[in-house]
């Protein structure tokens, strides 16, 4: 139905690794919308500078040039030659926007703007108070200077460059903030369970201890029901320890790896768990080919302790376990409860659990998944809800 | 004798115009100080394009009156408000016509 391959584990929820990355996405759009509208900002009053200082350039040439028209006026038709100036080009028009007479380069003009530039051109307009030559409208070229656009860019990308680091500096952390109490929940619950698992070792070893030397024969059926009961429960919790043993003293693991005989291991665990099973009436049917595996055995045993867990767990009353062994690949399927199809990905989150009739913390299958990920084995689980449910593990 | 000649000009343009601004105007401002071209000028200096420059002519010459003279005071003092005109619409726009195009500017510099 579904796979759900390796994935490393964090000590965040998946739900909370997303609720983190939403907030990084969104905040990093606000960065991006800011430093932009800023760079526009900047852009734009730049630009404006730019127009103010030319402007009064422009002004000063426009004043010379009414001045010429004038006396142009004055003179004409005597005198036909139209005012020319080596620092601008010009060109009048009258009310009604007809053109009197250009030396423009650029005839792209507009009556609407004071000031504005083309592609390579700045246009001054400058509107006439007496109609010298009937001119209305005096419009001043000068060439278009694109230092300032170089130098405005310049700063955008450097300001703009800081202002981004700075800004994601502290997102990082806000985000900090922000998972820290995530963190410390799941930190707090860890040091929990680590104060409880030391307390729990002796009177649970004490218990399996004295089960065992439990003469069986001597006592009724019914005292031998009882003690087979006590049995189940305390490998239960036995398989509980240790898994918290586990998790919370993994880098204290000594044992080194060795070459391991997995068909002798699994029917070993299979021993320890038949009590469990006979419990649940579930059965045992075994495929198992002689494969050895180079690892550490007491992480090897936890993977088999809590996938046969689980199945006997979410097992039904007389159902069934198939545990396949062949070269490079262990499936454990149950005839159990199954899963939803989108409760697969999230079931080797710690803490995780989708099934509170059951006991347990959550944490055996993302010990599992870390275990395998030790050995880059890939574990993939497929399940019909209410059906069956195959685990395959292969490496 | 200055006034015979004058009058024998006109008399010959008159004869030999074809246009109506020669016809109807040149006799009059023939004894006017200010050239046609500097009417033009001043025109111009208050009007700007050519709609309004006609539009503006057009109305004085129906309605003359000192206050919407494009003439400076001087010229007024010294040759008063002209009287009004007696020829027909048809012929008014012609003159118009004629004269904005003997005497604009547009198409005359260099």
């Amino acid at each position: 139905m579904i796979v759900s391959k390796n994935k490393g584990t964090n000590s965040l929820l998946r739900s909370e690794k997303k609720s983190l990355y939403r907030f990084l996405i969104l905040y990093g759009l606000m960065i991006m919308g800011i430093v932009f509208l800023i760079s526009l900002f900047y852009y734009q009053s730049q630009e404006k500078l730019m127009f103010s200082n030319k402007r009064a350039t422009l002004s000063t040439y426009a004043y010379e040039h009414i001045k010429k028209l004038k006396t142009l006026h004055h003179f004409f038709p005597e005198q036909v030659i139209y005012p020319r100036d080596s620092r601008y080009k010009s060109a009048i028009y009258d009310i009604e926007k007809q053109k009197i007479f250009s030396v423009l380069d650029c005839t792209n003009i507009e009556f609407d703007n004071e000031i504005y530039h083309t592609e390579d051109k700045i246009h001054y307009m400058k509107s006439l108070d007496e109609y010298y030559l009937g001119a209305k409208y005096l419009f001043i070229e000068i060439a278009y200077d694109e230092t300032w656009k170089i130098e405005a860019w310049k700063t955008i990308v450097m300001f703009g460059s800081s202002l981004t680091l700075f800004f994601m500096i502290i997102g990082l952390f806000l985000a900090k903030l922000f998972v820290r109490p995530m963190k410390e929940s799941i930190e707090l619950l860890d040091v929990f369970i680590k104060d409880t698992t030391h307390e729990l070792n002796t009177p649970l070893s004490s218990i399996l201890a004295n089960i065992e030397m439990i003469d069986k024969d001597g006592i009724s059926d019914d005292n031998k029901r009882k003690i087979d009961r006590i049995e189940i429960a305390a490998k239960t919790v036995s398989v509980l320890y240790n898994d918290l043993t586990y998790l919370t003293l993994e880098n204290d693991t000594h044992k080194k790896d060795e070459d391991i005989d997995l068909k002798l291991l699994i029917i070993d665990r299979v021993n320890y768990f038949d009590s469990l099973a006979n419990s649940k009436m579930v059965s045992f049917e075994l495929d198992l080919n002689n494969i050895n595996f180079f690892g550490n055995r007491h992480k090897l045993t936890r993977v088999i302790d809590n996938l046969i867990s689980n199945a006997i767990k979410y097992n039904r009353r007389k159902g069934i376990i198939k545990i396949t062994l062949k070269d490079k690949l262990l499936s454990i399927y149950d005839s159990g409860t199954g899963m939803f199809e989108h409760e697969i990905p999230m079931m080797f989150d710690r803490y995780k659990r989708f099934n509170e009739s059951e006991g347990g913390f959550g944490i055996g299958l993302s010990i599992v998944k870390k275990i395998l990920n030790e050995y880059a084995a890939n574990i993939e689980v497929t399940s019909k809800k209410s059906e069956w449910t195959m685990v395959e593990i292969t490496w | 004798m200055v006034r015979f000649l004058l009058t024998i000009i006109w008399f010959s343009i008159s004869l030999f115009a074809n246009n109506s601004f020669d016809k109807n105007c040149i006799k009059c401002h023939a004894k006017l100080s200010s050239s046609p071209q500097d009417i033009m000028k001043y025109y111009l200096l208050t009007y700007s394009g050519e709609k309004n420059v006609k539009m503006g002519m057009d109305h004085y010459m129906k309605y003359p009156s000192r206050d919407i003279s494009a003439m400076p005071e001087e010229f007024l003092s010294e040759y008063g408000v002209k009287k009004h005109q007696k020829i027909s619409d048809r012929e008014l726009n012609e003159a118009i016509d004629d004269f904005w195009i003997r005497y604009k500017v547009i198409g005359r510099l260099k």
